[in-house]
């Protein structure tokens, strides 16, 4: 706000979420057989063998999934940076918006070691632990959705108080990750469900869920991107 | 209709106009496309086994669908008002509107709580079978706007006489804030019908 | 018809009688006074009906922002199909 804020940086983190969205959705979820996943009534043969007979893409998919996860916290990170120039640096929210991402790498990371588990020795675990490890790793990434509801409150509000005749982020989009945080809610009922559209397959809980969350990421990135050529001149 | 447009110009926002907030519209929007997927995800449901869903609606008490309605409408009712006495800049009478809405709007959570109590006293649940999973979560995320919007009103009608703030900006919050009140009601006039009133042959 | 009191704000005591009315009337018709088929598909462009009114004149969209209220008349179009075609499929 004194008009010389150092945005060194600032880019290459912000690219990272765009980046994160793309290996997720590759090594996680195509390689990993996550997108879609089996629904929960897939009978524990059938996933055990998928395990079995893919041990080596799940296992590749799940490892870069690893590896890339921490760019989630580096662009949520980066979209904090921005956040800063709205509001204060002491103000809750930018720590809360930092925290959100942080801990969203971890809920990414910890299920993600999971699915490695059932792809690591396949051929020694029974059935039913094989899709035990895959229910385990799916309650855990999806129930954590409070985690990113965190960031998506805090980044929503943050950039709801911009006073710029053009805010940084446009309000819709502020609004729009608000609403996504709001509708993860809905994951709350997936442990009841093995099949239908709020089971962890379905259209609710998994296709809306995912793609929701999954879009506002490169969006908001298309804005800190230029946000930050703003804060450079000085806007 | 003449004498009352004629007599009622102040309340005529222009064409180009949008009453509120453009951000809290898009959330507004947003939200009713997540409810319409909702509406789609039952419909094909209860195309698939209408046997199921008929004997499944028959096990709710329609009284309970009219009288939360006729809150929803009534207190929606009072909030329109209250918008409409704000763009005249009668913001004190706007804000008795709101208490009033406020006031009306609360027996639908009484009412909702002595619905479900008695969908649990008789042993329907969430997972009871596909109807009533869509009835508790649908209802369910409804009643989380509705308790939000609670939140809304109690925070608008401070807004309406918050002398330092200027008078758009309050008019804009308080029309936002209706419109969101208001898509409480048009969401359940969908789920009234489609929960309560779609009687099979 | 739309056009007339799209553009004019109509007292809000005479549009929650009309809401109210037709409320009452989809909860008659549910109740049985009416052939299933009939009562349910009333019941549903009731439901429209009521709803056109809450844009129009609740939201305040009926005489302003052209955009908006084509956006909103697009759901409400989507929402009554739903629910119409839904029906008569089972």
């Amino acid at each position: 706000m004194d008009g010389t804020v150092d945005t060194r940086y600032w880019r290459f983190c912000a690219w990272m979420g765009p980046l994160f969205v793309l290996v997720f959705f590759v090594c996680w979820g195509l390689l990993g057989h996550n997108f879609p996943p089996f629904t929960p009534d897939t009978p524990a043969s059938v996933v055990a063998a998928y395990f079995r007979e893919n041990a080596g893409s799940v296992r590749l998919g799940m490892v870069v999934a690893m590896t890339f996860a921490p760019a989630y916290g580096v662009w949520g990170y980066s979209i904090a940076k921005v956040l800063e120039q709205v509001i204060d640096k002491d103000n809750i929210l930018v720590q809360l918006a930092r925290v959100g991402a942080a801990w969203t790498t971890i809920t990414v990371l910890v299920p993600t070691s999971f699915w490695l588990t059932a792809a690591f020795r396949p051929e020694a675990l029974p059935d039913w632990m094989i899709q035990m490890l895959y229910d385990m790793a799916w309650l855990l990434i999806d129930l954590a959705y409070a985690v990113t509801s965190v960031q998506l409150f805090a980044l929503g509000i943050g950039f709801l108080a911009d006073k710029r005749k053009v805010p940084l982020v446009p309000k819709w989009l502020a609004w729009y990750g608000i609403w996504v945080g709001f509708m993860f809610i809905l994951e709350c009922v997936m442990p009841y469900f093995r099949n239908g559209a709020l089971a962890r397959s379905g259209v609710l809980n998994f296709w809306i869920e995912f793609l929701i969350w999954m879009v506002w990421v490169p969006l908001l990135t298309v804005y800190a991107i230029k946000a930050i050529g703003r804060i450079e001149r000085g806007e | 209709m003449t004498t009352l447009a004629a007599n009622a110009p102040h309340l005529s926002a222009s064409p180009a106009e949008l009453p509120g907030d453009s951000g809290v519209w898009f959330f507004i929007v947003a939200d009713m496309c997540a409810f319409a997927v909702f509406f789609l995800v039952f419909m094909v449901g209860r195309a698939a086994d209408p046997a199921l869903y008929e004997a499944s609606r028959q096990m709710l008490d329609l009284r309970f669908g009219l009288a939360n309605t006729l809150i929803l409408l009534t207190s929606g009712a009072l909030m329109a008002q209250a918008a409409r006495d704000a763009r005249r800049g009668a913001f004190q009478r706007a804000r008795q509107m709101m208490i009033a809405a406020l006031i009306a709007g609360l027996p639908f959570g009484l009412s909702k709580a002595l619905e479900w109590q008695a969908k649990f006293a008789h042993g329907l649940t969430l997972t009871t079978n596909e109807f009533f999973t869509y009835y508790f979560v649908f209802t369910g995320i409804h009643f989380l706007h509705f308790a939000i919007g609670l939140v809304v009103l109690i925070m608008l009608q401070k807004v309406a006489v918050d002398d330092r703030m200027p008078t758009a900006t309050r008019l804009r919050w308080i029309e936002a804030g209706g419109a969101y009140w208001h898509m409480v009601d048009l969401l359940w006039i969908v789920l009234f019908a489609m929960l309560y009133l779609l009687r099979a042959a | 018809m739309r056009r007339a009191h799209a553009k004019r704000p109509i007292p809000v005591a005479l549009v929650w009688a009309l809401l109210v009315l037709a409320s009452i009337a989809g909860f008659a018709l549910a109740e049985g006074f009416a052939a299933p088929h009939v009562a349910a598909s009333v019941a549903i462009v009731l439901a429209a009906v009521k709803i056109h009114l809450v844009f129009g004149q609740y939201m305040e969209l009926g005489w302003a922002h052209q955009p908006l209220r084509s956006v909103l008349a697009v759901w409400l179009a989507v929402v009554t199909l739903i629910l119409l075609v839904g029906y008569w499929s089972a």
